[in-house]
Order: structure tokens, then sequence, then C-alpha cells
């Protein structure tokens, strides 16, 4: 509120009216057209059906406009209710069938299996029809009789299309019509905070993002700022923006009472994707398709996590043991031991097959005792016996969505990897390419967990392994992970907590344990067909007997393992492929001084919220001085500019007053006294006129509808 | 003007969604970068066909809203955005000052309307005018400067309060007369006032013997009254320069004082002075006031030369019975003694040598109501 001091000459202005109402007749006509052309582009009618149901809004723009417009809103919304009652089955197919490519959408942005409606599109003319009809109607209506709550919904509408859930184009459309309506039309005081609702709307269009609103944009913040701020955890989550060095606190993370205690990796982050610079999950365009492939095999019970305990099950590799987990700290992930066999944290409605969301902080997992040797062998018993071939034919089908995915590098990281192993002409096995890569990390790299590694834009493999030297188990695994892709074996990074065999045989039975921060650790792991995800470890000092067992076994000709391992019922030889699975260079504009453009628009866009927030509190806070200041001004000063702000209220939220309510003469008198005569002004007065303005807010609050209640609200707190 | 701040917003919005990803975006941001341009320079075709007209009633009173309407017309069939003036209201008699700015629309083809109302505190002649004209492009960005403009007015009335006005008209001398009294016999048998039949009493030397020879009975010649304007009403309105409530108030103190003197039936001549002259009329009766009240409250006096000296210049070697003077202080009326005998109302009732009734701003309603002219 602004309070004025009173003046010999004085002026209100008022409403403004507009002639010329043929041309706002044709200016609000076409904008609304505009709009339905976007909600026509979401609801993808036909051609013909589009324009039947554009002259049904130009039919109810015409009408709405008449003095007959209750009678034809009235008929054609009993006609659309009849319509439904009469036609709800095909109705309900139509709309089936027309929500189908939505739950697709729905499938790829959050990647999770929605069934399909079983529906026809024979059905989808009549549903067009109803709903196109029903949308015009409105549309037309709300053009015509400017209804808030019409309004609202049709901004709604808009911001939801502008999600992308349906198009982007229907959204743009929707969006500028409202805003060509809010900004051409006036006389109604309302369409102030219609017009700055729309924008509302279109920022939040703008800050979620239209790909996956939960997903990998929020990694990417989060990486963002974990890059900002080095140390935000003591791994770093797959972000090798800036690695900084291992700090090994004591801190407790994690209990575990284990039936059996033994050496585990228990899983966490799965980096299934390696952009250069950091590991991420696939994102939902790379698995846009593999749903209904997972709903396969969720259906079979066959899942990702558990597939290798239950492999190692199958063949009679070690026992079935219990292990319960509880953790101490705050942690996104449930960490799983590798020999998984059941959890009930598993969803089968998810479908991509990495780390696994903590749901709880206390959990049990059932998983297969045993280790390396137990789940190498595994292999050639799967292939050997014969009641395997439904889980193989599973096992398959996911190999071969392994084999899509997991062997993407990026160029420069393929470049720098084959200057480092040199030229490959032949053929070799998987023992060969596990024996290269751990020569080479040995020859080229120092076990340092002091490391620090800024690798600016530079890939992080090329940077360790070229320039750098040294690091930690971080570094490691990255390494492993590619040196593994680039010999065309599927492999993925791993980050959790690893229980070395030497602690474990400490524990006895059933008692718990604490992990602490100490424990945390990284790890590649490659893809054993038929089998499924090994850890493979190269981090000096992390290696024990197991694997030296593992290795003895497997060089040695004459032991069951070598034979089964080298004459695996896949047969398959590694070679370098010839062309490398290459990201998009697009990828690498995208990258602004370590800045990624669609974390800063959701930034800019944050920030715009939030000034405009700060604008509204600091209007409110100016509303409260300037009342404040009123009840403390000597009275005539406080009878004017009370009176004033209870007209303003009044004009301002268009609530007509009763006479026999408030006592409207004794306030303008007392007003016409304090601004125009040289009488005194009593304290009495000034009281009576603060009664008055509490009697004007309460008779406000009390009459207004709901819609105009919340606008008067908004006065109340700014004005 | 909701565009001016919807823009930005709208515009970062639709740049944050084209960063994300989101193609379409570009042409959004192509629109809200070309459309304020394209429709600011459309303005500059349109800007000639709009026109503005301020309309306001012909009259009004103090302390009552006065309604005003500001209306802008467009001929152009191309809808311009929004248009902004600068509102001036003045009083130009006691020199209140007020101004704004309004917005308001035009679309195509049509016209918009914006309401006021103005009210005032002080009697005057309130001159509205808007100027410095901007059609703004669609989104309120941008102004184009346009030629059009609007005057209005309105003359707000003083407000009266009763009173009687004390004064012994004085008689003039029957050659001095040119003027006779048009509804009353008198003794001036030079000018006729009215022929009649003859009724016992007559005096023989008023009968018409030639008319009376001719209709062969008796006709009476009644003889004329000559009048005489002894009463001069002057208002100084640059005496003393006076503040806006002074000036209200010796307006109101005219307007109840020469209605006093149309109701006990006393002529006489009212006289002011604005922008360096002397403006004089010849009150009769309550219409001839009536007529003149605008007139006397259309402006103000003027800084430059006293009101008594511009009276005196223009009166010559008139002189008058009684003189009321009204001014802020009394010292300019002294000069009007050498005409006749002078009594002033003034707010600052200073020393003078010449009878003086205070007008004092806070109760000279109630003071005035029987006023002792004849000091």
């Amino acid at each position: 509120m602004r309070g004025k001091k009173p003046e010999n000459l004085q002026f209100s202005p008022g409403p403004e009216t507009q002639g010329g109402e043929r041309g706002a007749a044709i200016c609000r006509w076409l904008l609304g057209g505009m709009y339905l052309a976007g909600c026509l582009l979401a609801l993808r009618p036909g051609w013909e059906t589009a324009a039947l149901l554009f002259g049904v809004y130009w039919a109810g723009y015409c009408l709405f406009g008449s003095r007959f417009r209750w009678v034809a809103l009235g008929g054609s919304l009993l006609a659309l209710l009849l319509g439904a009652l009469f036609l709800r089955e095909r109705l309900m197919l139509g709309a089936a069938a027309w929500l189908n490519p939505l739950l697709e959408r729905l499938e790829t942005v959050q990647g999770k299996i929605y069934l399909p409606f079983a529906a026809e599109a024979e059905a989808m003319p009549v549903f067009y029809l109803w709903a196109g009809s029903l949308l015009s109607l409105l549309t037309a209506w709300g053009v015509q009789r400017q209804t808030i709550p019409l309004w609202g919904l049709l901004a709604a509408v808009a911001a939801g299309s502008g999600l992308g859930f349906w198009s982007g184009w229907a959204g743009l459309a929707m969006a500028g019509a409202l805003l060509g309506l809010a900004l051409t039309w006036r006389g109604v005081a309302w369409f102030r905070g219609g017009a700055l609702l729309l924008a509302g709307c279109l920022i939040l269009g703008a800050a979620l993002p239209l790909t996956n609103p939960l997903g990998a944009l929020g990694q990417e913040l989060a990486g963002q700022i974990a890059g900002i701020h080095p140390k935000s955890g003591v791994l770093p989550q797959g972000n090798l923006i800036h690695v900084g060095p291992l700090e090994t606190k004591k801190t407790p993370v994690l209990e575990l009472t284990m039936e059996r205690p033994q050496k585990l990796y228990l899983r966490g982050f799965v980096g299934q994707r390696y952009t250069g610079r950091a590991w991420t999950r696939l994102s939902p365009e790379q698995l846009e398709g593999d749903s209904s492939l997972f709903y396969y095999l969720h259906q079979g019970d066959f899942f990702a996590q558990t597939q290798l305990g239950r492999a190692a099950a199958r063949t009679d590799q070690g026992d079935a043991a219990a292990l319960t987990v509880r953790s101490l700290q705050k942690s996104r992930w449930s960490y799983l031991p590798a020999g998984l066999l059941e959890f009930e944290g598993l969803d089968d409605r998810v479908f991509p097959d990495a780390g696994v969301r903590a749901s709880q902080r206390s959990y049990t997992a059932v998983y297969q005792t045993g280790g390396l040797v137990n789940w190498y062998g595994a292999q050639g018993a799967l292939a050997a016996g014969t009641a395997n071939q439904d889980y193989l034919a599973q096992e398959s089908a996911y190999r071969d969505f392994v084999y899509g995915h997991y062997l993407e590098l990026p160029t420069a990281t393929a470049q720098a990897l084959g200057q480092m192993v040199g030229e490959q002409t032949q053929k070799l096995t998987l023992q060969q390419i596990q024996g290269k890569i751990r020569d080479l990390l040995t020859d080229v790299m120092t076990y340092d967990p002091a490391a620090t590694t800024d690798c600016g834009k530079a890939d992080f493999v090329a940077y360790t392994l070229m320039a750098q030297g040294r690091g930690y188990s971080v570094h490691y695994a990255t390494a492993a992970a590619c040196l593994f892709r680039y010999f065309g074996v599927p492999a993925r990074y791993v980050e959790g907590y690893f229980l070395p065999a030497a602690e474990a045989s400490q524990i006895p039975a059933g008692q718990t344990y604490v992990l602490r921060d100490l424990h945390a650790h990284a790890w590649a792991e490659f893809y054993l067909d038929g089998v499924g995800w090994i850890p493979f470890e190269t981090t000096p000092g992390y290696q024990d007997q197991e694997e030296q067992t593992l290795q003895g076994l497997l060089e040695d000709p004459d032991s069951a393992l070598h034979q089964a391992f080298n004459q695996n019922f896949l047969p398959k030889s590694f070679s370098v492929p010839q062309a490398q699975v290459q990201l998009p260079d697009e990828e690498a504009g995208q990258w602004l001084d370590g800045i990624r453009l669609a974390p800063l628009a959701f930034g800019l866009a944050l920030l715009a919220v939030l000034a405009l927030l700060a604008w509204q509190l600091w209007r409110l806070l100016r509303l409260r001085c300037a009342l404040a200041r009123l009840k403390k001004a000597p009275p005539r000063e406080a009878v004017a500019g009370l009176y004033a702000y209870c007209r303003m209220i009044l004009e301002l939220s268009q609530c007509s007053w009763d006479p026999g309510l408030l006592d409207w003469e004794q306030a303008a008198a007392d007003n016409r006294e304090a601004l125009f005569s040289g009488h005194p002004i009593t304290q009495a007065q000034k009281e009576r006129m603060l009664a008055f303005r509490g009697q004007v807010l309460r008779d406000c609050k009390a009459r207004l509808p709901w819609p105009k209640w919340i606008f008067y609200r908004w006065i109340r707190c700014v004005f | 003007m909701t565009g001016r701040y919807l823009w930005p917003l709208v515009f970062l919005g639709a740049m944050g969604l084209w960063l994300a990803g989101v193609a379409q975006m570009g042409l959004a941001l192509l629109c809200l970068l070309a459309l304020p341009p394209l429709s600011w320079g459309l303005n500059f075709l349109g800007r000639n066909r709009l026109r503005l007209s301020v309309e306001l009633p012909s009259t009004g009173e103090t302390d009552c809203p006065i309604a005003f309407e500001l209306r802008a017309f467009s001929q152009f069939p191309i809808p311009m955005g929004p248009v902004s003036c600068k509102i001036e209201a003045v009083n130009e008699l006691t020199g209140d000052r007020f101004s704004t700015s309004l917005v308001l629309t035009a679309l195509a083809g049509g016209e918009g309307c914006r309401a006021g109302q103005f009210q005032s505190r002080h009697c005057g002649y309130l001159k509205v005018t808007a100027t410095r004209v901007r059609i703004w492009d669609w989104f309120g960005l941008l102004p184009v400067p346009c030629c059009a403009e609007a005057h209005g007015g309105v003359s707000i009335l003083p407000e009266s309060f009763p009173c009687r006005a004390e004064l012994t008209v004085p008689p003039a001398a029957p050659e001095d007369s040119v003027e006779y009294a048009p509804d009353q016999p008198g003794w001036d048998y030079s000018e006729t006032f009215q022929l009649r039949e003859y009724q016992e009493g007559d005096s023989l030397r008023a009968v018409h013997w030639k008319l009376s020879g001719k209709l062969d009975r008796l006709v009476i010649r009644e003889p004329g009254l000559p009048v005489a304007r002894t009463v001069l009403v002057f208002w100084d309105k640059s005496a003393g320069a006076p503040k806006p409530e002074e000036t209200d108030a010796l307006a109101q103190v005219a307007a109840s004082l020469c209605q006093a003197l149309c109701q006990q039936g006393i002529g006489f001549h009212l006289a002011w002075n604005e922008n360096q002259t002397i403006e004089f009329r010849q009150i009769d009766s309550l219409e001839n006031f009536c007529t003149a009240l605008p007139q006397l409250i259309r402006r103000g006096g003027g800084e430059e030369r006293s009101g008594s000296q511009l009276l005196l210049e223009r009166l010559h070697r008139r002189r008058y019975g009684r003189i009321v003077y009204l001014g802020a202080t009394p010292e300019d009326a002294e000069a009007l003694a050498r005409v006749g005998n002078v009594v002033a109302l003034a707010c600052r009732a200073e020393a003078a040598v010449i009878p003086v009734i205070p007008v004092r701003l806070d109760r000279y309603r109630e003071e005035l109501q029987r006023m002792e002219l004849d000091l």
C-alpha cells in the first residue's frame, strides 16, 4: 500500500474499459484457436477430426458470447455427459489406447515398467471426438468468459504439456496463447495474477527437465555440486571431475550381521556409462525399448542383481546365507553382496540393472556363499547342466543387452588406451585380457591414496594412465573397466564397501560387525557369459589369497577350472573392436568450462522463482511497515490513510459492500473531515477508522467466493 | 504494464527450456526477441492515427468527486500496445497542481477508456491536459512518442454560505445617471417609465396632453427612476500573494456576498483582475451572477501589477458609493479610497486606515453570515 498525504488536488484512477469490441473479439478468437491447436497437438487426432473440432470451438465461441450462453453451455455439457454415459466403453478403450504412448514415455523417463493397456486403435476416433469437443468448449468458454478456475486449469494443462509428456510444440502453442490473452485482455484485474501464474507455470516447465524429471539431471546437478565442492563423500559416486585424496576415517557406516562371515563385495553405486569425466547410469534414451526385455526377465524371476548368486546356486557353488545390513549413515543405495540370491527390496518394475536405491535403513539379504573360484567354476557347470536351459535362454537375452550397452567408450578414451596397449592383431582370451590389464596397471600406476586428480577437460582415464600415474581404488577401477571395454569385454564401475577375508575370519557367526569409512572401495566388474557380473580386483593391497588361488587354477592346464573356463559353452575370443562405439561429439560442446548447461538452466529458472518469491516477501514486509506506521501516525493522517486503504482493498478485490453492514457514511465523513477541513481530528475518530478497517477486512473475507478470496489474500499480503 | 515484468520471466523460462534441449523453444525465443521491435516499428505507422480526448463535466463542487474519462481512439488496423500519457491537472485560480501517468489500451479500430475521479479542496477552474503520449510495443518495453494531446476543464464552483450584507446604498445625482430602473417609476420626466390612464390623484403635470387629445381620454406619463450603481465588489486576486486556501476562502466569500446582494435586490458592479486586466460585470439579478461566477473563478490574478492600480486606471474618474474590496491583504485597498468608501474583507487583517473585516480561514463561514459593510 502506498500511503497518500492529503493534497488539495487528488486523483483516483478507475478501471480501464475497452471499446472496439469487434477487434477485441477477433483477437480473443484467434488466441483461443491457438490454444486449441496446442491441445490438439497433444491429443493427436486426425486432420478431419481436428477440423471438426475447430468448428465446435468456433460455434461455442459464438454461442458463449451471446445471451444464450448458459443454455448453450448447459446443452453442450449435457450432450457430452450423455455421450460419456452411452459410449463409455468405447471412450475408455479410446482413452486407454491414447494413453499407451504416454506409458511408453513414462517408462523411458522413470525407468519403470508400465504395462500397456489392451486397447485397439479403432476405438480412438470416438475418444478424440469426445475429448476434443470438451477441450474446444472449455477453451471457447474460458476465452469468452474469463473464468479464473478455468484459466487455472488451462494454465496447468499448458504447463503439463510443456513438461514434455505430450509435445513441446503443444505446450509452446498453449502457453503462447495464454500469454497473449493475459497481455491483451484488460479490464479485469485478475489477469495480472493470471499472467504471473502463467509465467510461474512456464518457469516450472523450464525448471523441471523434460527428459527425466528425477533422474539424470538430478544426478548431474549433484555431480556438478560435488565437482565444485570436492569432498562430499569418501568416494566420488562416479563423479571424476575432481577426485580428492582418499580420507580413511573410522566413521561407522554399516552394521553387518552375517550368518557366515566371509569376504564380501557390497555393491552400492554402479556406473554403467563412462563419459570421460564421470560414471553415470544409462540414459533413458539408451534404455528405450528395453522395458519389455526386463519385463520378460522379471516375470521369469531373472534379476541382474541376483544373477551371479543364482548361477552359483544352480551349480551348487556355495550355500545360501543370510546377511542383515543396517545403515548408520544416510545413504542413497542399498549395499548388497555380489552373490545376492534374494532381496525383497528389488522392484520388478524397475528395469535398469544397476544399483538398488535404498528404501529402508535396515534390510536382510540372502546370498550364496563362495567367491571367485565358485563363480568362475559356475560357468562350466552351467554349460554342462541339462536343467538350465530356461535360465540360459533368459541369460542369453540379458547378455545381448549387456553387450549392447556395456562396451561404450568415448573416442578420447579409446584413443588413449590404444596408445597404451599398442596395436592388437590377434584375438585374446578372457584370461589373456585380464593378464594384460593387470600388467598394464602394475607398470603404469602407483598406488597413492593421497592422489588428487583434476583432469580439467581431459579424459580421466587418459590423464590418470598417461599423465598422473598415481591413484587409488577409484583410478584403478575406472581404468580396469575401460580397459575391459576396450578389449571388447562388457564391464562396469562399482563403488561400495569391501570386507577383506582376513577381517571376516575374525568375526563370529551371527555377531554384528561395523564397517567404517575405511572400508569404502571401488572396483571393476566384468560380465562373465552365463554367470553374471564378477568383481575384478586391480587395486594393490586388495588382492588376497583368493585371487592368487584363482590365477593358479586358471593357469594350471590340468585343473578342471582351467578346462572349463577355456572351453566354455560360448567359445569367445575377444578382439579390439574395429569401431568403438563413440559417444556423440556434441557432449564435448555441452561442457562449458566444467559447467553443464542443463543445470545452469535449472539454476537460472530456480533463481527466477526465488526472485519472484523474494519480491513478494519484500512487498509483504513493506505493507506491514506501512500499516504499522499508519497506526502510529497522527489521527488526521491515520484516518485518511486507513480510509484510502479500505477503498483500495474493495476496489482491487471487486467486493461489493453492504451498506447495512458497514458504516460507510461515517467513515466517509471522517475521511472528508481529515482531508479537507481544518478541524482537529480526534483520537476517537482514529480508533473508529481502525475499527472500520477491521470490519471491511472481515466482511471481505466472509463474503468473497473462494477464487476471489485467494486473490484477495494475495492483495492483503502485497498491496 | 504487466508485459514489462512478464517478458523477462517468460524469456528466462524459454531460455531455460531451450538450454535444456527443447528445440521448439528456439522459435519461442525468436518470437520473444522479434515481437517487441516488430510491434514497436508498427507503432510508428499507427501513431498518427491515434486520438485522445479528455471528458469532464462543465461544473463541479469542492470536495466532491468529479468524473474524468480519458479516451483513446485508434484508427490503425493493427493492434497497438499500451498507450501511456501524462495527466496534468492545474487549478488556474489557486495554482494547485497534480500530475500522474495513466496507461490505457486502444485496440485496432476501436477505443479504450480510462476513467477516474478528481477531487479538489478548492474552487477554481481545473484544467486537465493529457500530454507526453507514448505508444508501447506489445510487451511494454519500447516506446514511440506520439503527438496526440487532449485538453479539458471543469469549473469547480465555490461553496457559498448564507449571509446578509448590512449595506446602505447611497443615492446618486440624477444628472450623473444614464440608467433607469426598468421596473418602477421615479421622478425624472426626461425619461418615460410608462403611459397609463389617468387615475384620481395623479398630478396634472404628468398628463400627456398630446396623446390625450388624440385618444380623447386622459393619459398619464410616468417618469423614470434614475438608477445609481453605487456598489462595487472588487476581488483583488493578486494582493498579498494569496495562498490557495486564502484564494478559496475569498472566492467563497465573494460568491456568498454577491448572492446576498442579489437576494437583497441591490444591483452592483462586480470586478476582478486576471492576467493584468480588469473584468467588469454588471450584476442585476441572481441569474447575472450565476453567469458571471464561472468567469470569476477562471483564473488567478497575475503577479506583475497591483489589482487596485489596474482598477483605478480602468475607473478613470468614476466614483462609487461603496467599494467592497476582497483580497488577501488590505493594503492595496487604501488606494481605492479616492473613488469611494472602501471596506475590505481580508484574510490577513494587518493594520490599515480603512475598515477591515477579517476573513479567518477556520471560521469565516460562521463569522461572515452577517457582514457589516457600512463601516
